[in-house]
């Protein structure tokens, strides 16, 4: 599902923030990316997103070197392909639930299909606040929503970064689980960047990322 | 859910300022549009007003208020010319036909005009009901007059004298009206026609003596003369041979109009500047929206991004708010336009002045959008053109 061979990225030329020579993910697995603050966890995140293009290496994603697309197709097939979850579970605020879903669709240049937004509102049990603006919706409701969102598409990879972090106990196990569960009901590879410890006993493989080089060198 | 869709959203969801982009834009469409709509519907009525009259001949004065008097009857004539003068004039060479105007009293606000039936041949009258006059105290109405003062066949009246309601009435001269005319876009519409005879005996009031007659016969005047000319060439010589060889004055329509409408065209632009600014004004406000739209958005924007959407779709998302509010500003900008001139157009009935359609709306008047979507476009294009370049991933990044 993931392949990611001899990458370096660094910002303009400057000093690498990302080192990393190998790393596979098999489809349907699940993998945390783990290290300390500002070790590149997000950087790798948005690599394997196509938000960043690495300064050498190759990132390859349901066989597609990423590297090779052009920008706008990079985009489609991020869209088409990659579901991303973010750390605020952020919605679009001027749209409905059920809007949200469907500009996914839209922005990734597929068919809007409401049965489809429905189904899958339905499995994440926010079916009932289809027609709600998110600052109508609860936390929790809206963390299903943005799940909700992030897989309407079909896609095989899920990518959460720091989904948990500024979650209590309770709501951390919740979010989890609805990750894992989804992820598993539809078939789809879930990586998470989280320097969460409560999220180890959940997942059980890691990649750990080492401290950042530059950091390292000092 | 299309990116017009979301945009839409987008300005929905702040009402206040939608409000204040889209009213700034319809002024600004709404003063231009207005002088252009009055500006065409004055223009073509004057020269309605004006055809066929290729010289407007009177007392001495001035010719611009010669010509509003003689032909606009929107002025009081500059005065009277003898009756001897209308002979003189008609037999020159140069001069195809003279229709001789007697303008002295009025009704209800509206001209009496003692003339010949060619005056109603001119502006292509037809008669709606009745027949023209022939003989005095008989009167035909244009059909606003009718419609004003309700009257019709077989109704009486007198007129009273100058133009101002209320003024001495001339009681014992009983008009008759013997037709009724249908509109015809013209002055001929606002006054009332009736034989030069019937002016002169309201005046001259019922002599019997002869002799006295004759007198005051050989004294009797007409106020205007309008003159077609029998071939161009008259152009060159008539208005000189008048002005000079005569204590009559003589003004072309063409050439006053024209004078006349460069100093209103002052005006014009002064407002259609002032549209203008307002316009630009608009530009910024919409801009400075936009460009707050990119800081607050940045991270939906970024969010769009990650849902697949390319950085085209993030431009064109900004490039549709602005162009939705043109559209807006712009439809309600016309609609001021109309509203604004079917005021002046109220008022201007209410001064028995120059009618004005205000609801004639033509196809082009859609070139009035132009503005407003190069005011939407200009203030734009920097947003969107920055919204497409912004780096996504830093802005994830700083918010996570």
């Amino acid at each position: 599902m993931i392949r990611v061979e001899q990458v370096r990225f660094g910002y303009n030329g400057g000093a690498d923030v990302l080192r990393l020579d190998e790393f596979a993910l098999e489809p349907e697995s699940d993998v945390l990316v783990v290290g300390p603050s500002g070790c590149g966890k997000t950087t790798l995140l948005h690599l394997i997103a196509g938000l960043l293009l690495p300064s050498s290496g190759k990132v390859v994603v349901d066989g597609q070197d990423l590297s090779e697309l052009p920008a706008p197709e990079r985009d489609r097939f991020r869209g088409r392909h990659i579901g991303i979850v973010l750390q605020q579970f952020h919605l679009l605020p001027t749209l409905t639930a059920l809007q949200n879903l469907l500009v996914a669709q839209s922005v990734a240049g597929l068919p809007v299909d409401r049965s489809t937004a429905h189904t899958m509102l339905r499995a994440l049990g926010v079916e009932d606040r289809l027609n709600a603006y998110p600052h109508q919706l609860s936390v929790g409701q809206q963390q299903r929503v943005a799940i909700a969102r992030a897989l309407v598409n079909r896609p095989k990879l899920l990518l959460a970064d720091e989904p948990t972090s500024n979650l209590d106990d309770e709501a951390c196990e919740a979010v989890a689980d609805l990750l894992l569960s989804s992820t598993r009901q539809h078939a789809v590879s879930l990586v998470i960047a989280t320097h969460d410890m409560r999220l180890k006993a959940k997942i059980p493989r890691q990649l750990a990322l080492p401290r950042r080089p530059a950091q390292s060198m000092r | 859910m299309t990116l017009l869709q979301l945009a839409w959203s987008y300005l929905r969801a702040r009402p206040l300022g939608t409000l204040l982009n889209v009213v700034l834009l319809a002024l600004g469409v709404g003063t231009i549009g207005f002088v252009l709509i009055v500006d065409k519907q004055v223009g073509s009525s004057l020269i309605r007003d004006a055809q066929g009259i290729d010289l407007v001949v009177g007392a001495k004065g001035s010719p611009i208020q010669l010509m509003l008097s003689g032909i606009f009857h929107l002025d009081v004539p500059t005065g009277n010319i003898p009756l001897g003068s209308v002979q003189q004039l008609a037999k020159d060479p140069l001069v195809k036909r003279v229709i001789p105007l007697c303008i002295a009293d009025s009704f209800r606000g509206f001209w009496i005009i003692g003339t010949s039936p060619d005056y109603i041949d001119l502006y292509h009258g037809q008669f709606a009901a009745g027949r023209a006059w022939d003989n005095r105290m008989q009167a035909v109405l244009g059909s606003t007059v009718a419609s004003h003062t309700k009257l019709g066949l077989g109704d009486r009246f007198v007129g009273s004298h100058g133009l101002a309601e209320g003024g001495p009435v001339h009681g014992d001269s009983v008009y008759t009206i013997v037709g009724v005319l249908k509109p015809t876009g013209t002055v001929l519409d606002r006054l009332v026609l009736v034989n030069p005879e019937s002016v002169w005996f309201v005046h001259e009031g019922n002599i019997t003596d002869p002799e006295e007659r004759a007198v005051i016969e050989a004294e009797r005047q007409v106020t205007i003369l309008l003159v077609q000319y029998a071939t161009p060439l008259a152009a060159v010589t008539l208005p000189r041979k008048i002005n000079s060889e005569t204590n009559m004055q003589a003004a072309s329509p063409a050439y006053e109009t024209a004078r006349l409408f460069r100093m209103i065209g002052v005006g014009a632009d002064v407002i259609r500047a002032f549209g203008g600014v307002v316009l630009a004004t608009a530009a910024l406000s919409l801009f400075i929206a936009l460009y707050h739209a990119l800081n607050e958005r940045a991270y939906d924007i970024a969010v769009l991004r990650t849902l697949g959407a390319r950085r085209s779709s993030i431009a064109v998302m900004l490039l549709l708010e602005a162009l939705i509010l043109a559209v807006l500003g712009g439809l309600f900008g016309l609609l001021l336009a109309h509203g604004l001139a079917a005021i002046l157009a109220w008022w201007m009935v209410q001064q028995e002045s120059i009618p004005i359609n205000a609801w004639a709306v033509s196809t082009k008047e859609l070139w009035l959008l132009v503005p407003s979507f190069v005011a939407a476009l200009l203030a734009a294009l920097l947003p969107s053109w920055r919204a497409a370049q912004a780096n996504i991933s830093a802005t994830l990044a700083r918010r996570a």
